[in-house]
């Protein structure tokens, strides 16, 4: 197992350099970043333009400049967000907590309703259930988040008057954006683990035991949903990552003051500093939620561990 | 006597002139009849001048602000200004009687610009019915009319006392849906957002030297006359080399940072001047006015005007006629000294009648009423802004009540205003969707380039390509082409064009006469808008006698195809429309994509919608490389001038660079004072745009905001945004 994670972290620590290097790249191919610094209001002499170059170390090499920058983020900084005239990192921290709120309890809900939905739709192949589940899939599959949640809003909050419209809150304020966030990820684990747990099912190993006279409930969760799980784990993980590093659809229409509008600010802004310092935290996230995911699949599949 | 003089303030100037039309008027009317040779009279040209110069003489530098002055002393200032202008055979005791007649009929300090206009109108009435006009009704009319306008007037404010009215104490909150709420930058230099002059300004947190007038919703206010607001007075100088402000004593800074004081004034300028400064109200300010501030002693600002620079109609930049935003908000200097600059940044310190206790960006502004404010308390004890970049979130929380004031799209009023029983209020100008026909760089002037190498035989533009790829843009350089000709205001040119000019111009056009407006406005819109065809229609719709026929295209598909046959591209061509969906509220995208689908099926071109935001692509249009056609378009208010985004700068154009004889006449508007004059020469400007078809525009769309029943009352100022929150009433 300590090899798996030291082998793990090496790939991660490798991933990550070749990051910061195609981050820096992209920085770099927008063109001059004093443009981004200097905006069109701002009027300068050459010599202003030339001492702005030495100032941000545009006269150095370009390997020393990108020395310079990721020494520079590995400590934390990132540069002043030209938007705010803050510290980026302050910037990302701040607007972290919304987003892990929102997609925290978003990824219990694609998780809770998705897999035991899976399950319950392999158990009851071709029944009312197994309809459902799917039916239930394809929509959240097909139907883009943007119109699930504008539709939701306006028969929940304007016609029911059930549920607030937008907003953070309290947990009426949830419901709606945990919805329209969670509902395509539940269906794609629903998918899943419906044709993992398919797979599983019609294995020798159960047919054995159910030959043997094992309890089915004994059967579904202990020898097949634990060996089924592996594949859905996976795409858990991506889902984690993906719902961390920002939701942005869903917390534009729902004002919610989370990374994902952050990230849309800052692309829209041509926020320099900020947008590189996303996108390093989120290629960061990533790496994390992979390492996760793989440290996982070795307690869960000893075959992984030892290979 | 240079003490009365001295005495004279600004906004006496109204009353000196009318004084002094009066003495003329009643001086022509008691004439001894007949005289043995026709009197020479007074030239419109003389008159003229020596209403300029009763002007310089009453607007004196001065650092007191004076009091309110007796109709005794304007009698004596009248006396005096106008000693050098008596006419011929009026004795200086008749035309004392005169003056004392004329002041005690009609100057009281405080009289409105209207009343005093009045009274010149009542006035130059007699003079033309006199034995011997030597004027018009309507040339006298107009002089004076021109010399008050030179400089704007600031309307009186009633007295202190009467300002500061008894009100119930503030209470109640209301809540306001905000599709952008950018991040305070409390700092001019760092702000290119407009954080302070702009959402700032709007929701009456900070205060500005004077501001517009409030109007009726929807009526645009005067461009001359400003009321006072933490400059009480102002003053040109003879020279025209500054303006001296007399600051207001006695406004404060909230959560007990003092006093402000014209330091503060003074700072607040030079900081959003100096070098590097990114701001963009300072962009706007006219480049003779950037030479810096001074200050004269606590309570006097100084405004330095470069030698031969001085702008006449200075007075618009600093309330951002058209748009509230990027007006100037003062900050306050020792709260900076004592903050430091991370922490002064965030904090936010105004003088107004709402104070910010939350202002979190792109997420919640919360601002609470300054009690017994100077100027004007709040009927409202809270005040909240929620960023929502949604419309159909906004909608929704305006419906239901989570929001009670938001900017509704006018094509959604009809579903909106039913439902919700809310109230629809005009805001600001109509939005022009206009498309810049970006690439067309004619111009020989080159600001940005290096001193010595800008004047130039071709334009270098990165964005200037003139070739098949890109076959709406015209190239003026080419060999053959009549440079002469195609910068010349006449159009048609006198002379025949060239085919590298001829045949981007019929593809504009084509591109133009393939769209059905009408379809658009129909269909896209609902109904709300106006159909359109210049950039500059605003100014003079249909219907206005400015308007001209010939600027209306017609659509005509068939046409259209024909033209473009005729320019080489019976098939058509690819080209990349680009029209941002970000600032919905503003361009629509809709209406771009009803275009760019009208030229797909009415011309056979290929489109690409490049749906970019708008930050995106704005700095290919700062460094001069725009080549694509994009939709944009700001409404302009009467006689604004819109060359600056059209002829050559070192900012931002919109793709196009016109010749400097055409530039000339566009940047006219800036420099002229008489509304009638901006007028004409953008009707000579929108000329060349509609032949040349370089900024056609399809359907103006006006701004509405709509405030929900819990709201009885709520006058905003004329601007596109949310503003003025003081004057919110809440039902009960």
């Amino acid at each position: 197992m300590l090899r798996l994670i030291s082998r793990r972290l090496a790939a991660i620590v490798v991933v990550l350099f070749a990051l910061t290097m195609i981050v820096f790249a992209l920085s770099h191919a927008t063109g001059d970043p004093r443009y981004a610094y200097m905006t069109q209001y701002t009027r300068v002499t050459s010599e202003q333009w030339e001492a702005q170059g030495r100032k941000m170390g545009l006269d150095k090499p370009l390997v020393v400049q990108y020395l310079i920058w990721v020494s520079n983020a590995a400590t934390g900084d990132f540069g002043d967000s030209l938007h705010y005239h803050r510290n980026s990192l302050d910037l990302i921290i701040e607007a972290l907590p919304a987003t892990l709120q929102l997609s925290g309890v978003a990824f219990l809900f694609a998780i809770v309703l998705g897999v035991p939905l899976g399950v319950l739709s392999a158990v009851k192949r071709s029944s009312i259930w197994d309809y459902f589940g799917r039916s239930f899939a394809l929509l959240g599959q097909s139907v883009p988040p943007f119109w699930i949640a504008i539709v939701m809003i306006y028969v929940f909050a304007v016609y029911l008057d059930w549920l607030p419209t937008s907003r953070r809150g309290d947990w009426t304020h949830y419901v709606l954006p945990v919805v329209t966030l969670g509902w395509l990820p539940a269906a794609g684990l629903l998918r899943l683990t419906r044709s993992s747990m398919l797979e599983v099912l019609d294995s020798e190993y159960v047919k054995l035991a159910r030959a043997k006279g094992v309890q089915s409930r004994k059967i579904i969760w202990k020898h097949a949903f634990r060996n089924a799980l592996i594949t859905p784990l996976t795409y858990t993980m991506i889902i984690l990552a993906g719902f961390m590093t920002g939701t942005v659809v869903t917390e534009t229409v729902f004002a919610w003051p989370g990374i994902g509008r952050l990230a849309v600010r800052a692309a829209v802004n041509v926020d320099f500093p900020l947008v590189t310092g996303l996108a390093l935290v989120f290629g960061l996230m990533f790496l994390l939620a992979s390492f996760v995911a793989d440290i996982l699949y070795g307690l869960l599949d000893p075959r992984i561990r030892y290979e | 006597m240079s003490r009365l003089i001295g005495k004279l303030d600004i906004k006496h100037l109204p009353a000196f002139a009318a004084g002094a039309l009066l003495l003329f008027a009643l001086a022509c009317s008691s004439q001894p009849a007949p005289a043995p040779a026709p009197e020479p009279g007074i030239d419109p040209n003389q008159l003229s001048q020596l209403v300029q110069d009763a002007v310089a003489r009453a607007v004196p530098e001065q650092p007191d602000v004076p009091a309110p002055v007796s109709a005794d002393e304007i009698q004596r200032m009248v006396e005096v200004g106008i000693a050098a202008a008596v006419p011929e055979g009026a004795s200086p005791e008749d035309i004392a009687a005169m003056v004392e007649q004329a002041v005690a009929a009609s100057t009281q300090p405080g009289a409105s610009k209207e009343e005093i206009e009045d009274l010149i109108a009542g006035a130059v009435a007699e003079a033309s019915v006199s034995d011997q006009p030597t004027l018009s009704s309507d040339e006298v009319q107009k002089i004076v009319s021109d010399a008050i306008k030179t400089i704007p007037t600031a309307a009186p404010l009633p007295a202190r006392e009467i300002i500061v009215e008894v009100k119930p104490e503030p209470k109640g909150e209301f809540t306001v849906a905000w599709t952008r709420l950018d991040p305070l930058v409390q700092l001019y230099s760092l702000d290119n957002n407009s954080s302070v002059g702009g959402i700032g300004v709007d929701f009456q947190v900070y205060e500005g030297l004077y501001r517009l007038q409030l109007t009726e919703p929807g009526v645009i206010p005067s461009q001359e006359i400003y009321v006072p607001e933490v400059a009480e007075s102002w003053r040109v100088a003879q020279d025209l080399s500054k303006i001296t402000f007399a600051i207001r004593k006695g406004i404060q800074w909230h959560n007990g940072w003092g006093e402000l004081t014209a330091e503060d004034v003074v700072w607040t300028y030079n900081n959003s001047f100096e070098e590097g400064s990114i701001n963009n109200a300072a962009e706007s300010v006219p480049p003779g006015h950037k030479k810096g501030w001074d200050l004269k002693d606590d309570w006097t600002a100084v405004q330095n005007v470069h030698e031969g620079e001085f702008a006449p109609t200075w007075g618009v930049w600093q309330v951002g006629l058209g748009h509230l935003d990027g007006t100037y908000g003062m900050v306050c200097k020792h709260c900076y000294d004592e903050l430091g600059e991370e922490d002064f940044l965030v904090t936010p310190i105004g003088t107004g009648a709402y104070k910010a206790v939350k202002w979190i960006g792109h997420d919640e502004l919360e601002l609470e009423a300054v009690p017994d404010h100077w100027q004007e308390t709040g009927n409202v004890q809270t005040v909240r802004a929620f960023e929502m970049p949604e419309a159909a979130t906004k909608e929704a929380a305006l419906l239901v009540g989570e929001v009670d004031i938001a900017q509704i799209a006018a094509k959604r009023l009809q579903d909106i205003i039913p439902a919700s029983g809310g109230t629809a209020v005009p805001m600001g100008m109509p939005w022009p969707q206009t498309i810049y026909m970006s690439g067309n760089y004619w111009s020989k002037w080159c600001p940005d380039c290096p001193e010595g190498e800008q004047d130039l035989e071709a334009m270098p533009r990165v964005g200037f390509k003139p070739d098949a790829e890109h076959p709406w843009i015209g190239n003026p350089f080419a060999p053959g082409c009549d440079y002469e000709n195609i910068s010349s205001l006449q159009v048609p040119p006198s002379k025949p064009v060239c085919p590298e000019m001829e045949n981007a111009r019929l593809v504009r056009w084509a591109m133009s006469m393939a769209v059905d407006r009408q379809a658009i406005l129909d269909n896209v819109l609902g109904g709300y808008g106006v159909i359109s065809y210049t950039h500059l229609q605003s100014q003079f719709p249909p219907g206005d006698p400015l308007h001209k026929d010939e600027w209306i295209v017609p659509f005509d598909p068939e046409l259209a195809r024909e033209y473009l046959a005729k320019a080489g591209y019976p098939d058509g061509f690819a080209l990349t429309f680009w029209s941002n969906d970000d600032l919905a509220n503003l361009w629509d995208p809709e209406v771009s994509a009803a275009i760019a689908e009208m030229w797909r099926n009415n011309l056979g071109l290929d489109v690409t919608l490049d749906r970019s935001a708008y930050a995106s692509r704005r700095p290919e249009a700062v460094r001069k490389e725009m080549d694509v056609p994009w939709m944009q378009g700001w409404g302009l208010p009467p006689g604004s001038s819109k060359a600056i985004s059209m002829c050559a700068n070192p900012g931002i154009v919109s793709g196009i660079e016109l010749p400097e004889p055409v530039c000339d006449v566009g940047f006219l508007p800036d420099i002229e004072p008489d509304l009638d004059k901006r007028l004409e020469a953008n009707v000579e400007f929108n000329n060349y745009l509609s032949y040349w078809q370089l900024m056609p525009s399809f359907v103006t769309i006006p701004g509405y905001w709509v405030y929900n029943p819990t709201v009885t009352e709520w006058n905003p100022y004329w601007a596109p945004l949310f503003n003025h929150p003081v004057s919110v009433v809440l039902a009960e």
